[in-house]
């Protein structure tokens, strides 16, 4: 009797009704919001084939420019990577690391060199005249994933079907998803920033630069960190011990 | 102002990210404190296995002489023969012969017969050329130089000659010794009687005043020697049975990282003058096979090849052990997790690796196993490269060693002497190491129906080792081999269940090649069952598109022409007006 009682006293979907009841009183406009982030997610597959009108549409264009589908892009491009590489056949998995699979570390590292890139480029972009904002530059480099996602997707099914003869074909996709990804987010800098091949070029390898600078100091100030919070702890066990002699 | 905010943000941001992303890397433990009854699994972490090895019994020198004899006691080298066991020692400076039971049969001490005066070439250049027409220079070398007896003896090797003296069915061994510090290679019988000595050998390429230091030696079957020296970096030298110098052979690679080659680039002569010298590191020891392949072994192991080995490299550049061919290619299969070296998981410590000190072959089934002195272990690999089990361990216990110098396999038994603890100990493989080499000899003799049960029992002892689900794999496959069309064997097998059984083995093993073989039969089955339904779909859907695409554009120019006039005239607007008020 007792059990029973108790779980009619919690249940999940009343504890979900309550959050819903709660987002509608905080985020009026929370639903269709949402609705408009994945309608405009849509645009993406218009990019694909026409990148020159498609990226300038999605920066000027105030129907089309959406931050917010940027970021669900980046989402999608996470989830399919980390599907991807848990759910590929047999002969184009690496069994080792699934195992080992650690799904934050996995998606950070997947996203963290788009979102160095385009804060890497923002930094120069500003030195060099660009007119994109980082918001911009975000959400095209997000938009940009899109061929990697799909030719990620496409693995996933052809991995099972493929044997070690046909292993050419299943990286030739890989590959393809990436050098279309990553020409697209150079094509997309260029038109956000309205620069010149030659400028885009330079500013490409700055940005590169810069990335690795970021890193540099991210891990610096992570290390200084860890070395500021021991000093602390060890004040702590020091006090401690001091105290119980 | 308000941009510096955000971007110092955004690196705060950035750096917990970092701190979020951040994992503990964990150093695995090197080994030595583990028991040895362990072995490495398909993902190449250590994992529990039952014993391999049992020490039958510990020899010492007091257990097969008389205490006339010190207790001093070096086995350098041991080597098997019909069943023979020949210990050399190089402090006693003899040979003793053990028989089956490990009972003195004889002991080489003195040679007799016609022996030639020792011809000892001294490192001083202008005495090298008196040294070498051999007259009386055994009194320049100062007291070591008896030339009946063996000086500081270092490799042996036993065949057949040619008649049989004794009578007893079988022919007379041959002894073949290095007499390394007389400079000499001996040939003699187990009596001492002298057959030949090789001695001042004339090498033109190594100038006059080299020293001939034999160390290891293995004869091949035309009779020619194939002798490791002391100094020497060209390789494994060629010596006719004649004595006569034929050729260097599979010297080892020199290894210079990139980044040396171009700092050498840069450096003064001075410079240079203080960096070290790359040469070949010289070869520690070799053995022979029944077909000839020669198998050297590298115990100084240089930087590059550590490290290339510590990320279990199989390049066989830096292999430390070989098989050469008589032109001296390297011919050693390197499909395993490593290339054969020894403990897959090393010390963090840079100046600890695996030290090969010697190797012994097993011809019928071509597994070999390597001795490391570092640990003290010895490693059997097969064939293809896969380590099988190991044994042995660093310690002053029974069954470990201190400063392991030799092995050697005969059957079931391992023979490992070591030089610090003064004795050779026997180990007997357990029953799971014995059901491993039946089923591997399986395996590599190609009695692919008998060796499955074979493999199957190892699996029962260790269900981690996936060699066996690779042989069991294999076996698997060639009998689907044997099988035509729909034919199916005495099991009522035919071949797509041989595959699918296969798929499931290779699967285990983590064996992807052949996993992909087995998958290809299967998937090309599969494919033609539904070939007519894939193609015909395919048809369909192409035709669909097409016909699809012409309707579309069909309808398009009817609706164009409809809008073009709709801004001249009106009628045909209602007209399509009224046709969808209808539907």
């Amino acid at each position: 009797m007792e059990k029973t009682e108790k779980k009619s006293g919690f249940s999940f979907s009343a504890l979900f009704s309550d959050f819903l009841a709660w987002l509608k009183v905080f985020f009026p406009k929370f639903g269709v919001a949402t609705k408009t982030t994945f309608k405009r997610m849509g645009f993406a597959f218009y990019i694909l084939f026409h990148p020159f009108d498609g990226f300038f549409d999605l920066k000027n264009d105030p129907k089309r420019r959406s931050v917010s589908a940027g970021v669900m892009w980046l989402v999608v491009y996470a989830v399919v990577d980390l599907v991807r590489f848990q759910s590929l056949g047999y002969l184009f998995a690496d069994r080792g690391a699934q195992l080992d699979l650690n799904v934050p570390v996995r998606m950070i590292t997947a996203l963290l060199p788009f979102i160095l890139w385009a804060v890497a480029n923002w930094c120069f972009s500003s030195l060099m005249d660009g007119d994109g904002k980082l918001s911009d530059v975000f959400m095209v480099t997000a938009f940009a994933t899109l061929p990697m996602t799909i030719c990620n997707l496409i693995q996933i099914p052809l991995s099972h079907f493929f044997t070690a003869a046909e292993a050419s074909i299943f990286t030739f996709i890989g590959s393809l998803g990436m050098v279309w990804a990553y020409l697209y987010i150079f094509l997309a800098m260029i038109i956000v920033h309205q620069y010149s091949v030659a400028k885009g070029l330079g500013t490409t390898v700055l940005t590169i630069v810069g990335m690795a600078v970021i890193a540099f100091v991210a891990i610096l100030v992570f290390f200084l960190l860890q070395q500021v919070t021991s000093f602390f702890m060890e004040i702590g066990t020091e006090v401690i011990f001091r105290l119980n002699e | 102002m308000k941009q510096k905010f955000i971007k110092a943000l955004i690196v705060t941001v950035l750096a917990l990210s970092l701190v979020v992303g951040m994992v503990t890397t964990s150093f695995a433990l090197p080994i030595n404190n583990v028991s040895n009854s362990y072995f490495y699994d398909v993902n190449g972490n250590d994992a529990s296995a039952p014993l391999s090895f049992t020490v039958d019994r510990v020899l010492k020198v007091s257990d097969f002489t008389d205490m006339a004899l010190t207790a001093k006691f070096s086995p350098t080298d041991l080597h098997v023969h019909n069943g023979y066991l020949y210990i050399l020692d190089s402090v006693n400076r003899c040979v003793f012969v053990l028989d089956e039971e490990y009972q003195l049969v004889t002991q080489i001490r003195l040679l007799v017969g016609d022996v030639p005066d020792l011809a000892i070439v001294q490192a001083a250049p202008e005495e090298g050329e008196e040294g070498e027409e051999g007259g009386g220079s055994s009194g320049a070398s100062s007291g070591s130089g008896n030339k009946l007896e063996f000086n500081n003896p270092q490799g042996i090797f036993v065949v057949d000659g040619k008649e049989d003296a004794d009578g007893d069915g079988k022919l007379d061994p041959i002894v073949y010794v290095s007499d390394t510090d007389n400079q000499r290679i001996v040939a003699c019988d187990l009596t001492g009687k002298v057959y030949n000595v090789y001695q001042s050998i004339k090498v033109s390429v190594l100038g006059d005043n080299y020293v001939f230091n034999p160390t290891r030696l293995v004869i091949d079957n035309t009779g020619d020697i194939q002798v490791i020296c002391a100094g020497i970096n060209r390789g494994i030298m060629q010596i006719t049975s004649d004595g006569e110098f034929r050729s260097f052979f599979g010297a080892p690679d020199v290894l210079i990282s990139a980044w040396e080659r171009i700092w050498r680039n840069f450096a003064t002569e001075e410079q240079l003058a203080q960096m070290v010298t790359y040469t070949p590191t010289e070869y520690s020891s070799l053995t022979i096979d029944d077909r000839g392949f020669i198998y050297p072994t590298i115990a100084a192991l240089d930087e590059a090849a550590v490290s290339a080995l510590r990320s279990l490299s199989v390049s066989p550049t830096y292999a430390p052990v070989k098989k050469l061919s008589a032109d001296g290619t390297d011919m050693l299969r390197r499909k395993g997790l490593s290339s054969p070296m020894g403990d897959l998981i090393w010390a963090p410590s840079r100046e600890v690796y695996p030290k090969i000190v010697d190797i012994a072959v097993e011809s019928n089934s071509g597994r070999y196993t390597i001795l490391d002195q570092q640990t003290g272990r010895f490693f059997t690999y097969d064939a293809d490269g896969n380590l099988l089990y190991l044994g042995g361990g660093s310690g002053t216990s029974q069954g470990t060693f201190q400063l392991a110098a030799a092995i050697e396999i005969n059957g079931d038994y391992v023979y490992v002497s070591d030089t610090k603890a003064k004795t050779v100990t026997v180990f007997r493989a357990t029953d799971y190491v014995h059901a491993i080499n039946e089923a591997a000899q399986a395996s590599a003799n190609g009695y692919w129906e008998a060796s499955i049960p074979l493999w199957q029992e190892v699996l029962s002892y260790n269900s981690n080792m996936f060699i066996a689900n690779i042989g069991l794999g294999k076996a698997e496959m060639r009998l689907a081999m044997a099988l035509i069309d729909d034919q199916r064997d005495a099991n009522g097998m035919n071949a797509l269940d041989h595959y699918e059984k296969a798929i499931v083995y290779f699967d285990r093993a983590n064996e992807k090649v052949n996993y992909s073989v087995a998958y290809t039969a299967l998937r090309g089955n599969e494919l033609e069952k539904y070939f007519g339904l894939i193609f015909g779909a395919i048809g369909v859907l192409v035709v669909g598109l097409i016909v699809l695409s012409f309707v579309r554009k069909h309808l398009k120019k009817k609706k164009m022409k409809p809008v073009h006039r709709d801004e001249d005239r009106d009628a045909p607007k209602i007209n399509r007006a009224k046709k969808g008020d209808v539907a």
